[in-house]
């Protein structure tokens, strides 16, 4: 059974993904929290496998909540799913610094909500499509030599490399 | 040669014979215009000047060159009338002139240096660096030639190239004094140029700020209709196969629309700005603002009576409106007393921020458009409202904004 915390300022998107979820056999909504400070104190308590997290939250945004969370713990528990409107390449990069799991657009459909749900509580990592490509791109867009390159070579040559550029 | 620059000479002495005399200089003028009393005692202190000229001129030409009393006095009003023509009509000034040096030369003895008088000498070197400060360089070139047509005729050949010296000398003088004023007067305008491009470019910000924030609450209520929609069939029991479907299409619609919003979202996102991470604020924030201005030391009461929430823009629009009130107030009147009245109208939602006077610098540029108050001015004007700054009678400061009211049957 997967224990799930649902933390958003809205009403509407806490009780319909709480509905959801709920009628998935293998998944259990433990609470939610309306703002992020909330969500961090009811995961705390609760001890989710998973963490449903908005952004925009008053008090604490979902980014710093994420940060608090996974900060002072070690394990891997909780994991965070960032779940939000905009897919904004500042929310993903700022989430997964602060150690998310996943992120996931509010408007993604059910089924993919609930499958991200088991694959970030099996360990792994999902990001929603567009977001992925995205970070592919950027990745693609990096000079080679940042990759794979052995700590030897990279001791001999601190610059960038003049006769095989 | 060409045959345009013959025809630009010609139209230049066309110009230069019988052309439109040039603008007056009109800061000279203002400036007199504006001291009426320096303009009279002038006036009269020129008129003096000048019939002392006339009177000298005519006294030198009965003198030393024993012309009959009628002509030497005709002879010495046609040297000085160009001088007060200066600054008014200096192509007429130059004709005047001209004319003068040829009559001028009337009886001279032939061993004279100068074949004018003194007087007219004096007028001629002040004409003609005035017409070069004023003239173009191709109506100059004309006014040298004519200028100097007299000087080879009637001056003895030991002096002709003094005197065409000087005159060339004067030309160059008054024309580098032009290009000078013109260079002068070009930056002046590009610097107003750039200030309006400045102005321009600060509405278009704030324009674009606020149709960010706009569609950024469209697109969070896009947001509720797809996550509604998308479990709808998991919060209600029994959904029908049918409806089930009619639901599941209207996620698909909003999903279609969220990706063009954020399309959009994304045209209108600037880079130096960070991105939100909390909600866009409601007038239910109010008076946690109003405490926040409080605990920043400002006398700030709020007096508000609002039965429901209004809609999202116009919220968040009067939200914005009274922030921008209150931060204008400690700006321009640090330490004078704040109301801030958000009340409920007929026509709509009326937000009022008052600062009584007795502030500190509530001066200079409490009048003038500053980015706050161009921002409240257009979130009005985009909700077809209106929005009024301006000082009050006690010495204060109002900002009034008057926002329409929610329209539902969609005839917007």
């Amino acid at each position: 059974m997967i224990r799930v915390l649902i933390a958003d300022d809205q009403a509407m998107v806490r009780q319909g993904f709480g509905a959801l979820l709920a009628a998935q056999p293998d998944l259990l909504v433990v609470g939610d929290a309306a703002d992020g400070a909330q969500a961090v104190a009811e995961a705390r308590r609760l001890d989710p496998d998973v963490v449903l997290m908005d952004v925009r939250m008053p008090v604490l945004d979902g980014l710093a909540a994420t940060r608090k969370l996974l900060g002072d713990r070690p394990a891997d528990r909780p994991r965070v799913l960032i779940l939000t409107t905009f897919d904004l390449d500042d929310y993903v990069y700022e989430a997964l610094r602060a150690g998310a799991s996943g992120f996931l657009l509010k408007d993604a459909p059910a089924a993919d909500l609930v499958h991200a749900v088991r694959v970030v509580a099996a360990g792994d990592a999902l990001l929603a499509p567009a977001v992925t490509r995205r970070l592919i791109a950027e990745f693609a867009a990096r000079p080679q030599q940042r990759r794979h390159r052995p700590t030897a070579l990279a001791a001999l040559t601190p610059g960038r490399p003049r006769c095989c550029g | 040669m060409d045959r345009s620059t013959v025809r630009r000479a010609l139209a230049a002495l066309r110009r230069t014979v019988a052309g439109p005399d040039y603008p007056p200089v009109r800061p000279a003028l203002d400036r007199l215009r504006s001291r009426p009393r320096t303009a009279a005692a002038l006036r009269t202190l020129g008129l003096l000047a000048l019939l002392g000229l006339t009177l000298l001129t005519a006294q030198f030409l009965l003198d030393s060159r024993k012309l009959p009393v009628a002509t030497a006095w005709a002879i010495a009003i046609l040297s000085v009338a160009p001088l007060p023509l200066l600054l008014t009509r200096p192509l007429l000034a130059w004709r005047i002139m001209f004319v003068g040096q040829l009559f001028g030369t009337f009886n001279r003895r032939p061993d004279d240096d100068w074949p004018w008088s003194p007087t007219q000498i004096l007028v001629i070197v002040v004409v003609l660096t005035a017409v070069a400060a004023r003239v173009d360089r191709a109506v100059l070139a004309w006014v040298g030639l004519f200028s100097l047509l007299p000087v080879w005729i009637f001056v003895p050949p030991r002096n002709q190239v003094g005197i065409t010296l000087l005159f060339v000398v004067l030309l160059l003088l008054g024309e580098l004094v032009r290009h000078n004023l013109l260079t002068r007067r070009a930056l002046a305008e590009q610097a107003e140029l750039s200030e309006l491009e400045q102005a321009r470019r600060a509405v278009l910000e704030e324009r674009t700020r606020i149709a960010r924030e706009l569609h950024d609450v469209v697109a969070h209520h896009m947001s509720m209709i797809a996550v509604q929609a998308e479990t709808a069939p998991y919060r209600l029991s029994a959904v029908p196969e049918p409806v089930r479907a009619e639901f599941a299409a209207i996620a698909d619609s909003a999903r279609a629309a969220l990706t063009d919003m954020r399309r959009l979202l994304g045209v209108l996102r600037s880079e130096s700005e960070d991105p939100r991470t909390a909600p866009q604020p409601t007038l239910a924030e109010l008076p946690a603002l109003v405490a926040a201005a409080q605990r920043a030391g400002m006398a700030v009461t709020l007096d508000t009576d609002i039965p429901t929430e209004p809609s999202a823009p116009i919220g968040l629009a009067a939200y914005r409106i009274v922030q921008e009130g209150l931060a204008n107030a400690a700006r321009h009147a640090a330490g004078a007393a704040v109301r801030v009245n958000v009340r409920k109208l007929a026509g709509g939602l009326a937000v009022r921020v008052v600062n009584s006077g007795g502030g500190s610098p509530a001066g200079p540029d409490a009048r003038g458009g500053g980015q706050g108050l161009t921002g409240m001015r257009e979130r009005a004007i985009a909700l077809g409202g209106t929005c009024v700054a301006g000082p009050t009678s006690d010495g204060g400061y109002a900002v009034e904004a008057l926002l329409p009211g929610d329209r539902e049957d969609g005839t917007a």
